[in-house]
């Protein structure tokens, strides 16, 4: 009768000094005698529900009394939205701030997120530059694709030049032809960029010929988009500008553009 | 004056029923048997240290008893005034209750 149960000789401590002895005794009392009259389940359960509530009114450390933090949110709306309706000139110096804030806030971050925070999406991208020509009055202008050649086979700092111009070809299909945003690159862009291709192959050297220019890599969105992300796509003919080219590869994703080789004018390179 | 609560009252008259012999279990006993409450130990001294404040009751610590692992019993006795306040609010009941087939005797 005197070896008080775990639970008691447990929350004991946790008892205000003044009911200590009162409460616990009585606990002890109380499941002693369940424990006689209604057996030993029922017992400790009545056990955990009056150690609950003896801690809950008598718990040296009681817990602060806390609102639904939801209804207090609703009711912080609805007051500031009564003031505001109150003093409509004041309304209007929020709201005014709140744009001015918010609005360049916005703006600036969607273009210092890309450029500065996220790193590019190409294998080692500190070792990417950019090459440019230089105009008449000193501005950086695109790079004629002799330019490129000279420098590929010249340079002796550079491990790889690739060429990439914008392009924006017609998607030819019977029901719903489309402007596809896309680019000429020559054979060994991706190889310089260090994209992998998710589907089929890159473009090889030979693909890279007026004649041999009968080839497209997809971008992802678009294979997404058009073609069902259809994993046998690859060796199916599309007509980009009225001419059927082969699928030979799709871009993981965030590569979006539709890529052809070229032989022709190209304006920018990277290496 | 204070008043009490329906709460205040069970266990105001349950401290009186029990005579020398009130504290918790005690009192905690005679509300499930007789007024079918199931009321916690902790509810029970709650609303006793609340009786205390108004005056109602008076609270003494006993011996420490083996039984109980050498805890002391806390005894509660009802004072002139917790006395005085139940007459009232039973009095005040049956004033309004008098008439009424809801079965609250009028002595």
């Amino acid at each position: 009768m005197t070896n008080a149960p775990r639970l008691v000789r447990l929350i004991e401590p946790l008892i205000r000094a003044d009911f200590r002895d009162a409460i616990t005794g009585d606990l002890v009392e109380r499941f002693e005698t369940d424990l006689e009259q209604r057996g030993a389940v029922v017992a400790q359960l009545r056990l955990w529900r009056e150690s609950f509530m003896a801690l809950r009114h008598f718990g040296r450390l009681t817990l602060p009394h806390r609102e639904n933090p939801v209804r207090s949110f609703i009711a912080d709306v609805r007051y500031g939205l009564r003031v505001l309706r109150r003093t409509p000139s004041f309304a209007v110096v929020c709201i005014v701030t709140l744009a001015l804030a918010i609005g360049p806030t916005a703006a600036i971050l969607s273009v210092v997120d890309p450029l500065l925070f996220r790193p590019l999406p190409y294998g080692r991208p500190d070792h990417l530059a950019f090459i440019w020509d230089r105009g008449g009055n000193g501005s950086p202008i695109n790079t004629g694709y002799s330019t490129i050649e000279d420098v590929r086979t010249r340079s002796t700092t550079l491990s790889s030049v690739a060429a990439v111009a914008r392009w924006q070809p017609t998607l030819s299909t019977p029901d719903n032809p489309e402007r596809l945003y896309g680019a000429r690159v020559n054979w060994n862009y991706f190889r310089t960029l260090a994209v992998p291709m998710m589907l089929g192959r890159d473009f090889t050297s030979d693909e890279d010929t007026q004649t041999g220019n009968t080839v497209l890599i997809l971008g992802h969105r678009l294979w997404e988009r058009r073609f069902n992300a259809d994993s046998s796509i690859i060796g199916r003919r599309i007509s980009l500008d009225g001419a059927p080219r082969t699928v030979v590869g799709v871009l993981p994703r965030d590569y979006d553009d539709v890529v052809t080789p070229t032989r022709r004018s190209s304006r920018r390179s990277a290496t | 004056m204070d008043t009490f609560g329906e709460l205040e009252q069970l266990v105001l008259l349950a401290v009186m029923q029990a005579a020398d012999d009130a504290y918790g279990v005690v009192v905690q006993t005679a509300i499930r048997r007789k007024a079918r409450r199931d009321l916690t130990l902790g509810t029970i001294y709650k609303t006793l240290s609340r009786l205390e404040t108004k005056g109602f009751v008076t609270s003494e610590l006993g011996e420490p008893t083996a039984e109980r692992g050498g805890r002391a019993k806390r005894y509660y006795r009802v004072t002139a005034a917790g006395r005085r306040a139940l007459q009232q609010q039973l009095s005040a009941l049956r004033a309004m209750a008098a008439g009424l087939d809801i079965g609250l005797e009028v002595p």
